[in-house]
């Protein structure tokens, strides 16, 4: 097996970048580019078109709705909004980010 | 100079130097390339081009109207390689993949039928309804349970359900498990919204097909398949229903036929019908499967339509039809077996003239309560319900030295002759696989009949030996009477009297009790005094239908009349009698007629 640290981190950003989409969405509805530019802001993400598919699938699961809105500048805009389950399953993953974040700190710390 | 082309993104147009559009547009085809094994593909697709659109449009402005090479880099860097995020995509995929409730449905009740492992008495099934629906879970099961006395429906929705719905694996399966609970109101919106979810794609795919008419086909795709689900849930709840109804047909049957089976009639008949006990099993559970089967399947389809459940399992279908397939050769096999025995039929005739001197010969029967007395055959009763109908023969099962007998009526019927004395034919005839059998059926009936110094006594019944099936078989007694015969027909005949040919074309319950003389066909009666002989009632019902119009008496009064308008009236005014014949009439409009 290679040491490659790039892979690593890219695979521990994915990992998180769920849960991030979905507490930027339950701050409010959001347009991919919007999603895009708050993930930038804590670089999470490197390159943008890893969102879309994530947001497919969170949509296809059921976790996320969306609806259309008129852009002014551009093509109309995917509004995403969190659903029920959507916001049901956040609280579940930001409980377990915290113990996970807990237990990675105890043992790194170690 | 540089060369450049005019594109549409996403509905925006860009005009873009040739090189940078090759480079863009190799770059969206790999991206293609990567997501059309996709179910979404198309969307993410669009979903990207529209990011492309967005982010070209920021490079373009008054002063710089063309999308250069530069730009395009910017762009595909901004985005990154397809291989980068298709990656991220494929093991989430993979991941998904796992809970099979990742279908394409936008309606906001995420809800989703799981068997409910944690939770579980026997398969979890009960748990993982009682989530959909939330309620408690005690209540399902008291329903399942109660339901198996129901004819044990439960007992094969359970199986259906325990095969097709997938247990909750994962956290997600089990939010959606427990999501929001369905209710009317989450029905309905459901519905609305999936309809609008409908009109949304519409209007997408009107939007966009103006704009790029490439997609159109994946859009048109998209808003049949929003259709397609709608019918699909309606068609999903008629097809539970219709599976339900036909299972409860077949289990009510089950039912009825094991309470019938203790029945010692239901019995008696299923012994002497079937050829022997194994074919009305195999006739009977073959039936069961040959209708169940299709039943259980209706109500899987219907199931897995109406909650979306994408589960297919090759070897239960295989297995259905298998079944299906056995219990028809089982049921077809000991019907075509049983009902062969029913093919032929053939007659054994016995006929005997009789030598007689009496004026009036006089026909009578033997009565049936003596003659099982005589018999000894028990535990007969053609009163109950019991007995069988076929045709017009009645049928009954006794018991005669310990072994069960049937019992019939022979019918008699009174023809004409043309030699000098009367005759009587005995034909016995019966049913069976060949002529041979069925003659051999025939001849083994028991019917006797007397003759003494008056006439002739007909036995009431006839009988099938001890172990004798029941093929059929009837008694016909044909009495020919020579022309100018005096005959008697007695009251006893009026179970078997059958047909007797007479010139006034009298019933022959009428004939009874009374004296017929042959004529050159048929019978004349020799001591009806002109009585009409019909029905009273039925001459009664018509006497007043004929006086309806003339006759009536009610409260007002009496009044009779004529079709020529003489009539009598009594009524509060007094007796009024107004004969009007013809020349009274007559003069009446004469004078009229003048006055003019």
């Amino acid at each position: 097996m290679s040491v490659n640290s790039e892979n690593a981190k890219a695979q521990m950003r994915k990992g998180v970048l769920e849960l991030c989409i979905l507490s930027i969405l339950s701050q409010g509805d959001a347009y991919p580019t919007e999603i895009i530019d708050k993930l930038k802001e804590t670089k999470l993400v490197v390159v943008e078109g890893t969102l879309y598919p994530l947001l497919t699938r969170l949509k296809n699961t059921g976790l996320l709705t969306y609806r259309w809105e008129e852009s002014t500048s551009g093509p109309p805009r995917k509004y995403y909004k969190l659903t029920e389950i959507g916001t049901q399953y956040l609280k579940e993953l930001q409980v377990s980010w915290e113990d996970l974040v807990n237990a990675v700190n105890k043992t790194i710390s170690k | 100079m540089n060369k450049t082309v005019t594109i549409n993104i996403s509905g925006i147009i860009f005009h873009i130097e040739e090189d940078a559009y090759e480079k863009l547009s190799k770059y969206l085809s790999t991206i293609k390339g990567y997501f059309t094994s996709n179910e979404s593909g198309s969307e993410i697709i669009a979903d990207i081009e529209a990011r492309i659109a967005e982010l070209l449009q920021a490079k373009v402005n008054q002063f710089k109207q063309v999308v250069l090479m530069t730009d395009v880099d910017e762009v595909i860097n901004a985005l990154g390689k397809p291989e980068e995020f298709v990656d991220g995509e494929t093991t989430n995929t993979n991941s998904s993949s796992t809970q099979p409730e990742s279908s394409n449905f936008t309606g906001p009740i995420k809800k989703r039928l799981f068997r409910d492992p944690d939770e579980k008495a026997i398969g979890g099934v009960c748990s993982g309804v009682a989530h959909y629906f939330d309620v408690d879970v005690v209540w399902i099961r008291l329903a399942t349970f109660l339901l198996i006395f129901f004819g044990g429906i439960s007992l094969w929705v359970y199986i259906v359900l325990w095969i097709i719905i997938p247990e909750a694996k994962t956290t997600a399966d089990r939010l959606a498990m427990r999501g929001e609970p369905i209710n009317i109101d989450n029905i309905s919106r459901s519905f609305k919204d999936e309809m609008d979810g409908v009109k949304n794609r519409v209007n997408d795919g009107f939007k966009n097909a103006s704009h790029h008419s490439r997609n159109g086909l994946d859009k048109l795709a998209m808003i049949l398949g929003g259709f397609f689900r709608v019918i699909g849930r309606l068609l999903g709840a008629f097809l539970i229903f219709i599976g339900f109804m036909i299972m409860f047909g077949v289990l009510s049957t089950v039912f009825g036929f094991s309470i019938a089976g203790e029945s010692a009639e239901f019995n008696d008949w299923i012994n002497i019908i079937f050829i022997d006990r194994s074919h009305y099993w195999l006739a009977f559970v073959g039936g069961i499967i040959v209708f169940a089967v299709p039943a259980f399947m209706i109500l899987y389809g219907g199931i897995k339509l109406l909650f979306k459940i994408k589960y297919s399992n090759r070897w239960l279908n295989i297995g259905a039809g298998l079944l299906w397939l056995v219990g028809f050769i089982m049921a077809t096999y000991a019907g075509v077996k049983t009902a062969s025995d029913f093919s032929e039929t053939s007659k054994f005739k016995e006929s005997k003239t009789i030598v007689t001197s009496v004026d009036v010969f006089t026909i009578s029967a033997f009565p049936e309560d003596k003659l099982i007395s005589q018999y000894k055959i028990e535990e007969l009763n053609f009163d109950d319900h019991d007995e069988a109908h076929f045709g017009h023969d009645e049928y009954s099962i006794g018991v005669m030295n310990n072994k069960k007998v049937i019992v019939g009526f022979p019918e008699v019927r009174v023809i004409n002759t043309s030699g000098d004395n009367i005759e009587i034919v005995i034909s016995r005839r019966a049913r069976g696989k060949e002529k041979r059998l069925a003659y051999e059926r025939a001849k083994e009936i028991n019917y006797n009949y007397k003759l003494d110094s008056t006439g002739i006594v007909l036995d009431e019944i006839f009988y099938l030996d001890g172990g004798q099936k029941f093929r059929m078989q009837e008694i016909e007694i044909i009495v020919k009477i020579p022309k100018g015969k005096v005959v008697y027909f007695d009251r006893s005949l009026k179970n078997i009297i059958y047909d007797v040919d007479n010139a006034t074309n009298t019933y022959d319950q009428d004939m009874l009790g009374r004296r017929w003389k042959m004529n050159d066909k048929e019978m004349e009666c020799v001591d009806c005094d002109g009585l009409e002989l019909r029905d009273v009632d039925e001459q009664i019902e018509e006497m007043n239908d004929k006086l309806k119009d003339n006759v009536k008496i009610n409260e007002d009064g009496i009044e009779v009349k004529d079709k020529d308008g003489n009539h009598i009236t009594i009524d509060e005014k007094g007796v009024n009698i107004n004969g009007e014949n013809h020349d009274i009439k007559l003069k009446k409009k004469v004078k009229k007629n003048n006055d003019n």
